[in-house]
């Protein structure tokens, strides 16, 4: 509520008001002629435009046709630009999924530190380290796995090659499996030839003749001191691999 | 992980050429021990002088042929034989595993060797990496790790001061070791195994070559920051001194030397171990302390190597 404390007197103050509201609506309705004014010459202007960018439109087409450029379209391109702007956030969200209500617990923005700690000890044990350059952990395929098993029983492989005790015990699990460069200062019997050259340890000792040679006579030579020494047990070897 | 033996064929007689591959470079550098040891490497006598090449520049076969142990037999490092390569227990350091074992490095610059040594190439996935053999009849570091030595302290990353460099072989295997981020001072005093050093550090951007005498440490010391381990390898009487002056200007407190010390070149007429003992009270002395001695028997006649602890921390 107001209070107004009346001390001059009402007449007065009556009359100065009325004058006021007058001379107000004086102003009001000239404003209102301007404003008539401005929008007549308005719709002139926007008229003139329309006429213009039709122009500029049918210009554009024909410069486009030229072009071989597909004409932009004028309209609804902001409208584009939103929509991928919103599937870009609905993408990126973790909350805004369709099946977020059918999660048990809200996912964390961050990954926790136990998780993290986790995370980088599997990345650890992907390489050897940095002191040794980053030795990988190579896949152990089943071919891998043959060769690195004929290095743990090499001293079997060659008679005239003798070693000191196997220091393979278990399979390497930090390895790489490389190829000797050729070296043109070599000498012509410190290389393979093309048809010794293979992938693995294994082909190349199966390529190698005379490993197979050898082998070959040292498994008659067993198999026939078997059948002369220890003929009963022979014989059951090969009753069980007849069985088969 | 036990030491890999640079097995058998290296031992017997140079293993198809393997080892007599690579006499005739050093040109009697470290040349074959009389005939004790049947044919195998080329270069007369005469033990390793200050100044490494001596004479024939020709690298390549020195006197493989001769009567070899075991007629060519093969060894493990033909061109093209597939090999697994393996970590060593010293850090910088692997074992390529084949018919043979060898102490590998991974190769700085792949792509290039330094004086014919076998290479290995590794192809996964895409990039491409290169080990080089080392040879333990060529480099005392190399005959140290396979004899068992406990700690060479050249990790990657770290600082090494170099004496006696010659043309850089084992130079160029440190500067493998130590990788991009360490660095590797080598100093040698002749010009003539200088250039060879040159040339080795002009594509090994970790070593920096000082072609300077060892016993002289302040003419170089502006060219040389705090070291982590001095490798010394000089073969001079006063082999400690040299070592002692060295350290006082670059080694860091309770940084590591590693010493090679032949017997003949200190003392020829005493026997080693009484030159290694004396050579040791030597090092105490300038408070090199000693923490490991080994012989490199059978890679080097009447050689040990020493390694161990500059003014190290007390124990309180």
């Amino acid at each position: 509520m107001n209070f107004v404390i009346d001390t001059i007197g009402e007449s007065v103050n009556n009359d100065e008001q009325r004058n006021e509201s007058a001379h107000n609506s004086f102003i009001n309705e000239l404003f209102k002629d301007y404003e008539n004014s401005l929008a007549v010459q308005n719709v002139r202007k926007s008229e003139g435009n329309t006429i213009v960018q039709e122009i500029l439109y049918d210009l554009k087409r024909d410069y486009n046709k030229h072009s071989r450029r597909t004409p932009v379209p004028p309209s609804n391109f902001q409208e584009l630009e939103k929509e991928t702007e919103i599937t870009k956030i609905l993408n990126k969200s973790r909350v805004l999924t369709s099946e977020f209500e059918k999660l048990h617990a809200i996912p964390p923005i961050q990954e926790s530190d136990k998780k993290l700690k986790y995370l980088r000890k599997i990345d650890r044990a992907k390489t050897k380290g940095e002191k040794w350059f980053g030795l990988p952990a190579t896949e152990m395929t089943e071919e891998i796995k043959h060769d690195l098993e004929i290095l743990q029983m090499r001293s079997v492989l060659d008679p005239k090659r003798f070693y000191k005790k196997n220091d393979l015990k278990v399979l390497p699990k930090y390895f790489q499996v490389g190829k000797v460069i050729d070296s043109p200062l070599d000498y012509y019997n410190n290389r393979l030839v093309k048809k010794q050259r293979k992938n693995t340890l294994v082909d190349e000792l199966l390529a190698d003749a005379e490993f197979n040679k050898y082998n070959k006579r040292k498994y008659k030579e067993i198999i026939d001191e078997k059948q002369k020494n220890h003929y009963k047990a022979w014989r059951q070897a090969k009753k069980l691999k007849k069985r088969k | 992980m036990g030491k890999p033996g640079f097995s058998p064929g290296g031992r017997g007689g140079g293993g198809g050429g393997s080892r007599g591959g690579f006499g005739g470079s050093r040109g009697g550098g470290r040349g074959g021990f009389g005939g004790s040891r049947g044919g195998g490497r080329g270069g007369g006598g005469g033990g390793r002088p200050s100044f490494g090449r001596g004479g024939g520049g020709s690298r390549g076969r020195g006197g493989g042929g001769g009567s070899r142990g075991r007629g060519g037999g093969g060894g493990g490092f033909k061109g093209g034989k597939t090999v697994v390569i393996e970590p060593h227990r010293h850090e910088g350091v692997f074992i390529a595993r084949g018919k043979e074992d060898a102490l590998v490095t991974l190769n700085f610059v792949p792509g290039s060797e330094v004086y014919g040594e076998k290479r290995i190439s590794v192809e996964t996935d895409g990039n491409k990496v290169e080990y080089r053999v080392w040879n333990p009849f060529r480099s005392k570091l190399a005959a140290a790790i396979l004899g068992g030595v406990d700690q060479i302290y050249m990790p990657p990353g770290s600082k090494v001061l170099y004496l006696g460099a010659a043309s850089g072989t084992t130079v160029s295997h440190v500067s493998d070791i130590v990788g991009p981020e360490g660095l590797v001072y080598a100093v040698e005093f002749s010009h003539r195994s200088g250039r060879d050093l040159i040339n080795v550090a002009k594509k090994r951007t970790n070593i920096i070559p000082i072609i300077e005498d060892a016993r002289h440490p302040h003419k170089y010391r502006m060219l040389i920051g705090m070291v982590d381990t001095i490798f010394a390898d000089v073969a001079q009487p006063d082999q400690a001194r040299i070592v002692a002056l060295n350290a006082q200007y670059f080694l860091k407190n309770g940084g590591h030397f590693v010493i090679s010390i032949k017997a003949s070149c200190i003392d020829s007429t005493s026997t080693p171990e009484a030159v290694f003992s004396a050579e040791v009270k030597k090092l105490q002395a300038d408070k090199l302390r000693p923490q490991e001695q080994i012989t490199l028997e059978p890679y080097e006649r009447d050689h040990a190597v020493v390694v161990g602890v500059f003014r190290p921390p007390s124990k309180k």
